[in-house]
């Protein structure tokens, strides 16, 4: 495998435009095991692109370089006490990457974490760009403000595009404050009466930032004894305390605080995920509207799992998978849909979720606009795309 | 404003695609001259231009098949909601279709235990909050158009109003839409689970503009109201400090729900239309709303007020009760309307600027309005460093149209100077077209118009709005941006 390892975008714009065979493009490497497998025998690595080129803490907006890795830009980031307000998680560890994703690839792969519930996904926080298309063009796209509606909105577009479309070199994202955090634990063996909680405490207007649920297996695996429901509330102090007091009040009397430093580390392995699974399993990704997520875990029984986003973010890990068009299928019966995450053994290519006619049509004439030759990670999320 | 050339062709046959265009729409069709004076332009009064026929659908099957059958005959389609559209995004063409959507407004579901709910695209945007609130939820999105203004348009444009400081402008409350493609193919983008499956396309069209296709179905996130929420209405002796304030607030880590600052102008111009009581001493006022517990309230108050004064605050008066809250209210909402009695013409800026950039983009713009003659009041999404700088003119006096819009553009080039965009939340339309290479340079178009060609390869989805020129898509789904170089016809003024 030949690598190019460019330090500018300029050398970024010259391999690109260079290459006569199609490149995998990657950030610093720790989710290549994420999507369809790309042929070709040429990385793009990205990981030589780094530095925070602009953070002004008061506009509470950055730009970085691709390649600059995501633990440089949350310690810059705390220590004028902000955050991403995505909650990426360090998602590599799922393939024992023992090292930590590039912002640019958090991105590309749209890993948003717990808060993601309150605060948006990646898609929410990136706010501009600069990225060299197919054809060795460079572009950019949006701007630095949140404000802005001048032209496409290409960013959205960006987040998740896993490198299929152009190759992002810098990004512009925003930060939030860093509030105080309170948490709230609720002991529950029923998984559906769990779910019932977070739905309850989704529509209360007590604003939690987190509402993840552990059942036995996986809190086993992070040191807890039973199966737990855990609330994240953030903001000013006092608050956040009048919050958990009036939401334990009025609609979860048996929640109780949870110690913080504890709940930290227990939403850091939610964000991470690998943490809550053993490393054989096969894990798939569904999104189904929350009143559906009981339904999917009993229709596909799977031998551990964990939900996010108060049951809208499923996390299933099977022993011994079902076919992908198994579990695609039952996402989509349950208006939602699946991504396979890890592959277990007798990995499938059907990762992302299945398009329509239509709409697989319109996404390769998008793939064409940008990267005609496909070029840039072919075949990553679709077959011909 | 140059528009695309009329296709004479197209003129010439528009008996026959009228009836034709009838036969899909029963009793859809407004095709009488006088008739369509009532849609010749949108809340961009000062374009006007009557579109070839106006088809009011009642169905997505409708939507469908207008468009299948405008694309058959390479007609131009211009989608409209309520036609509030301040950047002239809704206004039509002389040679294509008017597809207003206003008749599809019915609230399909409402689905409180998964916070969201599917609307038709003709519903207003606050139709969605008053079918929610007695529930105790709302829809956050709030243009000051709202009671007018259908979420069908608010897609297009992705709208966003007081509250977006707190809650994101639409494309961050959405979860799907059905979406009619040109060849009468709907696709879903979204839905009630979170985060797209493949590309996130819902992202894309979402303040598209109408210009990739016609949204025939939303689903919205809902959100539970705050149990308490308090405005405060502060005084500044210079509108300098105002915007100063403001960027402490944030700075200091407070999210208030809103921030809003009026120059004295305004403030006059509101206090003569519907005299909310503001303190006419001050230079510049700023409302800020809190909102969440009321212990939150209460704090965020506090800090509040305490950096008002270190900015040099006259006074700082916070709410006592709801109808306080909306009696402070009363005047900002007012504001475009009171400003409109003063000047028998306004154009509305929309620049967005980077917060710390406020106080040297406001002495600028009160320089500029002595240099073009021409007042201008400044009332604006001060927390999101939204610009709206209403700019007055007669557009009966020679040379005040082009005086004013000459001014308007020296605004937004000032914005993309100091870091900011021409356009927050209004939209490019045709009002700020020819604005883009101000932000994005050639390949950066080529880039967007590659992306429109993927939709609409016959340009026929709302020609002549966002991009500065259009050809034609060539092989592959490229497309050549020929700045200035392409023919067109000149648009009527009023």
């Amino acid at each position: 495998m030949r690598v190019l390892k460019p330090d500018t975008e300029d050398q970024v714009v010259e391999a690109i435009h260079d290459a006569r065979a199609p490149l995998i493009l990657e950030g610093r490497g720790t989710k290549q095991n994420l999507g369809r497998t790309v042929t070709a025998d040429t990385v793009l690595r990205l990981s030589g692109l780094t530095g925070i080129t602009m953070y002004e803490p008061d506009e509470m907006v950055f730009t970085a370089r691709a390649g600059t890795p995501l633990a440089e830009i949350e310690e810059a980031l705390a220590a004028k006490g902000q955050c991403l307000g995505f909650e990426p998680g360090n998602l590599g560890k799922l393939w024992n990457a023992d090292y930590g994703a590039s912002i640019g690839g958090v991105v590309a792969a749209a890993v948003s974490g717990p808060r993601r519930f309150a605060a948006g996904a990646a898609r929410d926080h990136l706010l501009g760009f600069t990225a060299v298309n197919g054809e060795g063009e460079r572009f950019k796209a949006g701007g630095r403000v949140v404000k802005n509606v001048t032209g496409y909105d290409l960013p959205k577009l960006a987040a998740g595009s896993f490198g299929t479309l152009f190759a992002m070199t810098e990004l512009t994202l925003r930060a939030i404050p860093r509030g105080d955090t309170t948490f709230l634990a609720v002991q529950n063996q029923d998984p559906a009466d769990a779910l019932q909680i977070m739905r309850t405490i989704a529509r209360s207007p007590f604003e939690p930032t987190g509402l993840v649920h552990f059942p036995a297996s996986a809190a086993a695996n992070v040191a807890v004894p039973r199966a737990v429901t855990l609330i994240r509330l953030e903001g000013h102090s006092e608050g956040v305390a009048a919050r958990a007091a009036e939401l334990t009040r009025t609609i979860a009397p048996r929640a109780r605080p949870l110690e913080s430093e504890v709940g930290k580390k227990l939403f850091r392995d939610a964000a991470d995920i690998h943490p809550l699974f053993d490393p054989a399993t096969t894990l798939w990704r569904i999104s189904v509207p929350p009143t559906e997520a009981h339904r999917t875990i009993t229709r596909l029984n799977p031998a551990s799992w964990f939900a996010d986003a108060a049951g809208g973010i499923l996390w299933l890990a099977f022993s011994e998978s079902p076919h992908a068009t198994v579990i695609h299928a039952a996402a989509r019966d349950l208006h939602g849909h699946a991504t396979l995450i890890r592959k277990g053994a007798g990995a499938t290519d059907d990762v992302f979720p299945p398009l329509d006619a239509a709409t697989h049509a319109l996404t390769a004439r998008i793939k064409r606009a940008f990267d005609p030759a496909r070029t840039l990670n072919p075949g990553r999320m679709y077959k011909d795309i | 404003m140059r528009m695309p050339e009329l296709d004479q062709g197209i003129l010439s046959r528009r008996a026959t695609l009228v009836d034709a265009l009838r036969r899909l729409v029963p009793d859809g069709v407004v095709a009488d001259d006088d008739a369509l004076v009532a849609y010749d332009s949108d809340a961009l009064t000062a374009y006007r231009q009557k579109p070839l026929a106006v088809v009011l659908p009642k169905s997505a099957d409708e939507v469908s098949a207008v468009l299948r059958f405008c694309s058959a005959n390479k007609v131009k389609v211009v989608p409209r909601g309520a036609g509030t559209s301040l950047s002239g995004g809704a206004l039509p063409v002389g040679d294509g279709v008017l597809l207003g959507l206003s008749r599809m407004n019915k609230i399909l579901q409402i689905d409180l235990e998964n916070r969201c709910a599917v609307v038709q695209p003709g519903v207003t945007n606050l139709g969605i909050t008053r079918a929610v609130e007695r529930d105790g939820f709302y829809y956050a999105p709030d243009p000051s158009s709202q009671v007018a203004c259908t979420i069908g348009g608010n897609v297009a444009e992705n709208s966003g109003g007081i509250h977006c400081l707190k809650y994101g402008l639409t494309t961050n409350n959405l979860m799907g839409v059905e979406f009619a493609m040109l060849d009468g193919n709907r696709v879903r983008f979204g839905g009630k689970a979170l985060d797209p499956g493949g590309l996130d396309l819902l992202g894309l069209v979402t303040g598209s503009e109408g210009l990739l296709g016609v949204v025939t179905e939303v689903t919205v996130r809902l959100r539970p109201k705050p149990p308490c929420a308090k405005a405060l209405l502060i005084a500044f002796p210079s509108i300098e400090q105002a915007g100063a304030c403001v960027a402490d607030v944030i700075a200091a880590g407070i999210v208030p729900a809103a921030m809003e600052i009026m120059d004295r102008f305004a403030v006059d111009a509101v206090e003569a239309y519907c005299a909310p009581g503001y303190p006419r001493e001050a230079a510049a006022i700023l409302i800020a709303e809190v909102d969440g517990m009321d212990i939150e309230v209460d704090a965020a108050t506090k800090q509040i007020d305490a950096i008002a004064y270190r900015n040099g605050a006259l006074t700082c008066e916070s709410s006592t009760s709801d109808s306080d809250r909306d009696r402070i209210w009363l005047g900002r909402k007012a504001a475009f309307a009171a400003a409109g009695r003063i000047a028998p013409d306004m154009l509305c800026m929309d620049g967005t600027i980077p917060r710390r950039a406020l106080p040297r983009v406001l002495s600028r713009i009160a320089e500029m309005s002595t240099e073009f003659a021409l007042p201008v009041a400044n009332v604006f999404h001060a927390g999101d460093g939204n610009l709206h700088p209403l700019i007055m003119f007669d557009v009966m006096k020679e040379g005040d149209l082009d005086r004013a819009e000459k001014f308007g553009a020296e605004i937004l080039k000032l914005c993309v100077e100091v870091g900011g965009v021409l356009t927050g939340e209004h939209g490019v339309g045709v009002e700020k077209r020819d604005l883009m290479p101000l932000m994005f340079s050639e390949q950066d178009l080529a880039v967007q118009g590659a992306v429109k060609c993927a939709f609409d390869p016959d340009a026929l989805m709302n020609p002549g709005k966002v991009f500065p020129a259009l050809s034609a898509c060539v092989e592959g789904g490229a497309m050549h941006v020929h700045q200035g170089r392409m023919p067109f016809a000149n648009l009527p003024r009023l």
